[in-house]
């Protein structure tokens, strides 16, 4: 009978076989004690593999690898990622025109701006449908923002009388024309809704006051390439041709059209009469023609 | 989203989960205690118990052990038919494993409880040894036997070192298998007996 308890083991382990497995399971019928003590050691080999496993389970599992994941799914951790994004992505933004534009636009004196559809006028404005290649910041070479500042720096702004003439009306507010409230908003820095009032041709094409207007307006929101064809069909003009011509050449310089722009300035210049032959000479010396 | 934490988590965790492209790949490759099946299951589970056990208040360290009781559990159920893969991620068997046991352990119970869970949650709350609390217990009986009957079970239970293996390498005094397995037989026996006469081993 001794024998059968030292085979209880073997018995578990598969390891009996013939003869010897049919006697221990005749002995298990009858052994009460036999067959509590296979029990017994059923059991505590279960204990000894749930030991291996569990050790085995410990040493794959890379430690804090709980904490690790739940820190990423932890709904704070997520907010404040996401605040942290906002923020860069924030700096990044308003960093991005300071960077474009160089330290050249800080010469030219300002207004208080006011234009609530706008870009100040003194930063490249963000593209728009109609918007040439020049105002797309991002893409534009530093020497193409360059070139813009010194177009803003020298451009010929219409008077604050002219302005302010073409705004005034003598009845009521809503007596006032297009051109009339473009000119408001012009005098209120308020471009882009200057320009806005002026899109269809119809109302510029027998108004050169509001071409003007328009064109300068068109200028101060990176609108170069329109403004460019408002200057070039004022350059006939008795009143504003010397101004349509030269912000014309500065459309040009905008646009990066230099060849252009090079042949104007020389012309401008060997004009003895031309007005602003000054500043031609000094846009020519900040441009290096 | 797993792929963005995967740039932040340990890759090589995450990236056990590429041999196991779905749940039943999953499940063989549990029931074969492979590593890479025991990474990729604690990848997909680590998230959840953790926030289980901070909601019973444990500490991190047990919620450590949490985790490598329900897989080990898992496992065992696994190989002893007790749960079969019936179209499920067995990461869902494990979080109901957890959230049981997150229970007992607040209330300082080993003792598993039935809550009236449907069927995957009673399949998670049946008795086990893989636990932490067994398995301490468990070293500590090994610890009473002498260091011959110690190492015998070690290299043959716990080492899975086979028995012609150990004598070849000379890991033990014997020099034949079945020496070995009469010494041995005898160590279990010791160690039976131990187990039987301590109280909390029979709770």
């Amino acid at each position: 009978m001794e024998k059968f308890y030292q085979n209880i083991e073997r018995y578990l382990l598969r390891e009996l076989t013939g003869n010897e497995l049919a006697a221990f399971e005749n002995a298990l019928q009858s052994d009460a004690t036999l067959a509590k003590s296979v029990a017994q050691h059923r059991q505590m080999l279960q204990r000894l593999d749930a030991l291996r496993l569990r050790s085995k389970v410990k040493a794959a599992i890379p430690p804090h690898a709980a904490k690790q994941v739940a820190m990423y799914a932890n709904r704070k951790f997520w907010a404040m990622a996401a605040s942290l994004i906002v923020l860069a992505a924030a700096i990044w933004f308003f960093n991005q025109p300071a960077q474009t534009n160089s330290g050249l636009v800080g010469n030219q004196p300002q207004k208080p701006q006011t234009d609530t559809l706008t870009s100040p006028p003194n930063e490249t404005p963000l593209s728009t449908p109609d918007v040439p290649q020049a105002n797309k910041p991002r893409e534009k070479p530093l020497e193409q923002a360059r070139l813009i500042a010194l177009a803003r720096i020298f451009q010929e702004l219409p008077s604050q009388t002219f302005v302010r003439g073409a705004s005034q009306t003598a009845g009521d507010i809503s007596q006032k024309t297009r051109a009339q409230l473009a000119a408001e908003a012009y005098d209120s820095n308020n471009f882009r809704l200057a320009a806005e009032l002026l899109k269809d041709d119809k109302q510029v094409l027998q108004d050169e006051d509001a071409r003007y207007i328009r064109a300068n307006a068109r200028f101060h929101i990176g609108q170069f390439a329109e403004a460019a064809n408002d200057f070039d069909a004022l350059k006939d003009s008795f009143q504003f041709k010397y101004e349509a011509r030269w912000n014309f050449l500065l459309c040009q310089i905008a646009l990066g059209k230099t060849e252009q722009a090079k042949a104007l300035l020389h012309a401008m210049i060997a004009d003895q009469d031309f007005p602003f032959r000054a500043k031609a000479m000094e846009l020519k010396g900040e441009l290096n023609f | 989203m797993a792929r963005i934490l995967d740039l932040f988590l340990d890759r090589k965790t995450n990236r056990s989960c590429d041999k196991y492209p779905n749940d039943g790949s999953l499940f063989e490759g549990l029931r074969h205690e492979e590593a890479d099946a025991i990474r990729c299951l604690s990848a997909r589970i680590s998230g959840s118990i953790f926030n289980i056990g901070k909601s019973h208040h444990l500490p991190d360290d047990d919620i450590e052990e949490l985790i490598c009781d329900c897989i080990t559990i898992c496992i065992q159920k696994i190989r002893g038919g007790t749960y079969t893969f019936k179209g499920y991620n067995p990461a869902t068997f494990v979080i109901e494993i957890a959230k049981n046991r997150a229970r007992n352990f607040r209330r300082n119970s080993m003792k598993h409880e039935t809550f009236g869970f449907e069927s995957i949650g009673e399949q998670a709350d049946e008795a086990d040894f893989g636990s932490l609390a067994e398995t301490e217990l468990l070293e500590k009986l090994l610890s009473k036997l002498e260091t011959n009957c110690q190492n015998l079970i070690r290299l043959k239970y716990l080492e899975e070192r086979r028995d012609k293996e150990v004598i070849e390498e000379k890991l033990t005094q014997y020099t034949t298998v079945d020496a070995l397995k009469n010494h041995r037989s005898k160590c279990l026996k010791k160690l039976v007996e131990i187990g039987a006469a301590d109280s909390r081993f029979n709770q």
